[in-house]
């Protein structure tokens, strides 16, 4: 292993991010960590677009009435904020940008199976992000960004644009899935078997199923979304002989699995986090995997739970809910299975596991307000309120997007090899936290009390609580930039970031930080250790960095 | 910097409890004011529809997390599963930051400490927290199902409105009386009746949603959609679109007026009245406007246009063209002033007194017309 580290050094100046320089070797790049950091880049300003257009909705409902905009800026707004932050930010987020750069690291392969099919989902992931954005300058679109038909065939909004660029984005989507599903069965190394394979690598592969499975059905929906409004072919428009319901269906039989492309890698990145920072192996590894391809599975029949005030028919009703309550108990188990692993364990508190803690709280609260939407006559009075609002902050925001931020923690040092400041990025990890709970709980309130969702202008009692949330928000909003802020300036500012910085079994930590352009030192055979078996780790007080006992010893 | 994050952590722990508290003292509140205003209005006659007063303003209050109530039964329901349900989260919630929060303390990090060995996987603690979760989502299930039910199940008796829901006129309640109609913009009920609303959209996608009932339903264009309740509780409640509908969605909104035992029928007649002239205001005022416009809708609806003009050409009869207050002679050799009681009696006995150079050619239109539109017309001519 010496030798190893010997190579290592050597290979300093040719790592993935110095081997190569200029505009040309990024945009022509087949190398799956560029890509994911092309991915990053675009997502994170994609980010910064849709929390501003966040913070937009909020100042304007500190309010009653006009406060900023007109109602139909407003509309636009919040379609655009949520369109930006569900298709560019949170579905790419981990499996895009971090999943990329990690699965082959993670199962000791140089590269994706498919490097260029890799390229063209980012090439089409970039057209369909400027087709939504271009949305914007042709006037926007106000339909939200569940597109419902016949208002989105009938107004007279950006609506082909926006419904072309989600068109895009889904073949983005499926070809990222299809590409990882194929690694993870053709790269795995030899001794690693399914059951030894890293919980990422699992809640990427699961996600993918998801997404090759889903996402067709988002593109065909789309297409006909766009031929209905070009030649009126009258599939969704009751005018032309068409069905909404029809619509709502083919819709939510994509976006509710989809609601588990945002929240499955998550939580296996948390897991990750979790069992590595509590130096403790993963307690119930193989009930963790079940849970999550359940998960995964389940998600695909719950998509009537949507439609409960719709007109679906009863019976329909009582079926989804029933099955969304079958969907829970995965979600509670794998959080059981993070609690577990705690015990007797050795808790380093470092920034990546502040957020993983923070992650169990939120989801915890996600999914227990979850149990009001399942229960159908709860879901009745609360179904397009602000409890529905509050409650899919706490998934897709509270789990998806916290999750992301926890994991680019994690995973930073080494995609950049450099350490970011600890200290404040710990602090904002936990004003992150409270303020989130101050933007979101008074939202919980306001549903309970019938404030519907999307509306401009509100009965002035809701005031102090609209207020109270926007508080919440520009305090999130501020830490959140300045959480980004932070990673930015340890390119240049920071620490070089060791091999192994906290100590974790996957062998993305057995190779250089950042690693070299094929990953590992070519012509070594790669040494797997034992998964989440934290016993013979050290931690070397001069680096911070993580060895293995035996190596520790022959180097001195 | 601690100083605020206490601030935050404080609201946060401020408002759980807030709701705990909602959750220990039923929202009877609001109910019990509008309860009592009811009462005395039944035990003043004069007072008798004070309740019915435009504008409706008196909305009843909110407890801490769910609107004033309006109906009984599924009121009672939903509130039960939903402080049942919160009460039940609230727990869990408190014992998972408790235990994480405790091992976090417990197991952090520290000079000499190391991980212990415990077991990698336990299969009754496997089976205990998957039934457990899985008994209490049962219950839950079903008890959402059993209350779902029955706020869908109309009962057979129940009273029809028709509701059209429009992304320009909003919510529009349409009554039955024999053959004639009637149309509100807010929806008018019985108290202690059942009411089943018909609703179709004219548009896009609505939703019909009055929290104080904890009922909803999507308007669908297209079809028909059904939503039904029994208020018990006389008062004033909102009613909101609850789906996107486009920039005006926030302003879609009106109330649902639920009247005291006898009041519905009170207020329906007066507003059945109110159409034959449509020019009563709120107060039973004439709106003078307003009836002269009827004035000229009678004048030509029922055909005095075909002999009578309005620019002083004669035709088969005179021009109503500065008629009024001029003095006229008629074929018998009399004259007399045009004033409200000649207009009446050329309407219903033509040939009493014919103008001179016309024939006696005016049908008579006594039993056509009522007092009220002989009314309207004077109004009219006097603008001529």
């Amino acid at each position: 292993m010496s030798s190893q580290a010997a190579t290592v050094d050597v290979l300093e100046d040719s790592n993935y991010l110095a081997i190569k320089r200029g505009f040309w070797s990024w945009f022509t790049t087949t190398d799956h960590k560029r890509i994911g950091i092309l991915y990053l880049m675009a997502i994170l300003m994609s980010f910064l677009l849709g929390g501003f257009f966040a913070l937009m909705i909020r100042a304007e409902l500190l309010l009653p009435g006009s406060q900023l905009v007109t109602a139909a800026t407003y509309s636009k707004l919040f379609t655009m904020h949520g369109a930006i932050m569900v298709f560019l930010v949170v579905i790419p987020g981990i499996p895009a940008a971090l999943g990329n750069f990690m699965v082959p690291l993670m199962l000791g392969a140089p590269s994706l199976a498919f490097p260029r099919l890799n390229l063209t989902s980012f090439y089409l992931y970039l057209s369909g992000a400027l087709l939504l954005i271009l949305s914007l300058f042709l006037g926007g679109v106000d339909t939200g960004w569940t597109l419902y038909t016949p208002h989105s065939t009938t107004t007279d909004t950006a609506v082909l644009s926006a419904v072309a660029g989600a068109f895009l984005l889904g073949f983005s989507s499926i070809f990222t899935g299809l590409n990882m599903i194929v690694t993870i069965h053709k790269f795995k190394p030899k001794g690693m078997s399914w059951f030894k394979t890293p919980i990422f690598v699992w809640g990427i592969y699961a996600t993918s199923v998801v997404h090759i499975l889903a996402t067709p059905v988002l593109g065909l929906t789309m297409a006909l979304l766009f031929l209905e409004r070009i030649v009126g072919i009258g599939i969704f428009d009751p005018a032309l002989g068409g069905d909404p319901l029809l619509f709502q269906h083919f819709f939510w039989f994509y976006a509710h699995p989809a609601v588990y492309i945002m929240v499955l890698p998550a939580m296996a990145a948390m897991t990750e986090i979790i069992t590595t920072f509590a130096k403790k192996t993963l307690f119930g590894y193989s009930y963790v995997v079940y849970s999550s391809i359940g998960l995964a599975l389940l998600s695909f029949l719950v998509w009537g739970h949507h439609m409960f005030v719709s007109g679906q028919s009863p019976l329909a009703n009582m079926i989804f809910s029933a099955l969304t309550f079958v969907a829970a108990i995965p979600s509670a188990v794998i959080m059981f299975h993070w609690i577990a692993t705690l015990y007797k364990s050795d808790i380093h508190l470092d920034s990546p596991m502040i957020y993983a803690l923070m992650f169990i709280l939120l989801f915890a609260i996600g999914a227990l307000t979850g149990i009001f939407l399942g229960a159908l006559n709860t879901s009745v009075h609360l179904h397009d309120t602000y409890f529905v609002v509050a409650y899919f902050h706490y998934t897709m925001m509270g789990a998806g997007l916290i999750g992301f931020f926890g994991a680019l923690h994690y995973w930073w040092p080494k995609m950049t090899g450099r350490m970011y400041a600890e200290k404040p990025a710990k602090i904002m990890a936990v004003i992150v936290f409270f303020s989130f709970n101050l933007a979101f709980i008074p939202q919980f309130v306001m549903g309970a009390r019938g404030m519907p969702r999307r509306n401009f202008d509100y009965d002035p009692r809701f005031e102090l609580l609209h207020q109270t949330s926007s508080l919440g928000a520009f305090i999130m909003g501020v830490t959140l930039f300045l959480i980004l802020l932070n990673l930015v300036i340890s390119l240049k500012a920071g620490k070089k970031a060791p091999a192994n910085p906290w100590g974790g079994t996957t062998l993305e930590w057995q190779t250089s930080s950042p690693p070299p352009l094929y990953n590992f030192p070519v012509g070594q055979p790669i040494r797997l250790p034992d998964l989440y078996e934290y016993e013979s780790l050290v931690q070397d007080n001069e680096t911070g960095g993580w060895s293995y006992k035996e190596d520790a010893a022959s180097e001195t | 910097m601690f100083r605020n994050l206490i601030t935050v952590l404080l609201f946060t722990v401020f408002a759980f409890a807030a709701g705990q508290v909602a959750t220990t003292q039923p929202a009877t509140a609001g109910t019990d004011e509008a309860a009592a205003a009811a009462k005395a209005d039944g035990e003043n006659p004069d007072a008798a529809d004070t309740a019915d007063a435009y504008p409706f303003t008196d909305l009843a209050p909110d407890s801490y997390w769910m609107p004033a109530k309006g109906t009984g039964d599924t009121t009672d329901h939903v509130d039960w599963m939903f402080y049942t349900i919160l009460g039940l989260a609230a727990f869990c919630f408190l014992a998972i930051s408790i235990v994480v929060l405790y091992l976090v303390w417990r197991y952090r990090h520290r000079d000499g400490h190391k991980a212990e060995s415990s077991a990698k996987n336990n299969p009754t603690l496997e089976v205990v927290w998957t039934v457990i979760p899985a008994i209490i989502c049962v219950f839950i299930f079903v008890g959402g199902w059993k209350g779902y039910l029955s706020m869908t199940t109309a009962p057979g008796d129940a009273m029809q409105i028709e509701v059209s829901a429009g992304v320009e006129s909003k919510w529009a309640f349409t009554y039955n009386k024999g053959e004639e109609t009637l149309e509100t913009a807010e929806l008018h009920v019985p108290v202690d009746r059942a009411v089943k609303l018909k609703m179709r959209s004219k548009d896009v996608v609505h939703s019909f949603s009055v929290p104080s009932f904890r009922k909803k339903q999507d308007v669908v264009p297209g079809r028909y959609s059904y939503l039904w309740f029994e208020a018990d509780t006389p008062g004033v409640y909102r009613v909101y679109c609850a789906e996107y509908c486009g920039d005006s969605h926030s302003q879609m909104k009106t109330q649902v007026v639920v009247h005291k035992s006898g009041g519905y029928e009170k207020w329906l007649n007066a507003e059945f009245k109110k159409g034959e002239t449509d020019c009563l205001n709120f107060e039973g005022q004439e709106q003078t406007d307003c009836f002269i416009a009827q004035g000229k809708e009678i004048y030509m609806a029922k055909g005095c246009i075909g002999c009578h003009t309005l620019d002083g050409v004669a035709g088969a009869g005179p021009s109503f063209k500065g008629i009024w207050g001029e003095t006229r002679e008629f074929t018998d050799g009399t004259s007399g002033v045009v004033d409200e009681d000649y207009i009446r009696e050329s309407i219903f006995e033509p040939m009493v007194k014919i103008r001179t150079g016309f024939g006696p050619v005016m049908p008579s239109f006594e039993g056509k017309l009522t007092d009220k539109d002989i009314d309207a017309l004077n109004n009219w001519l006097k603008t001529l």
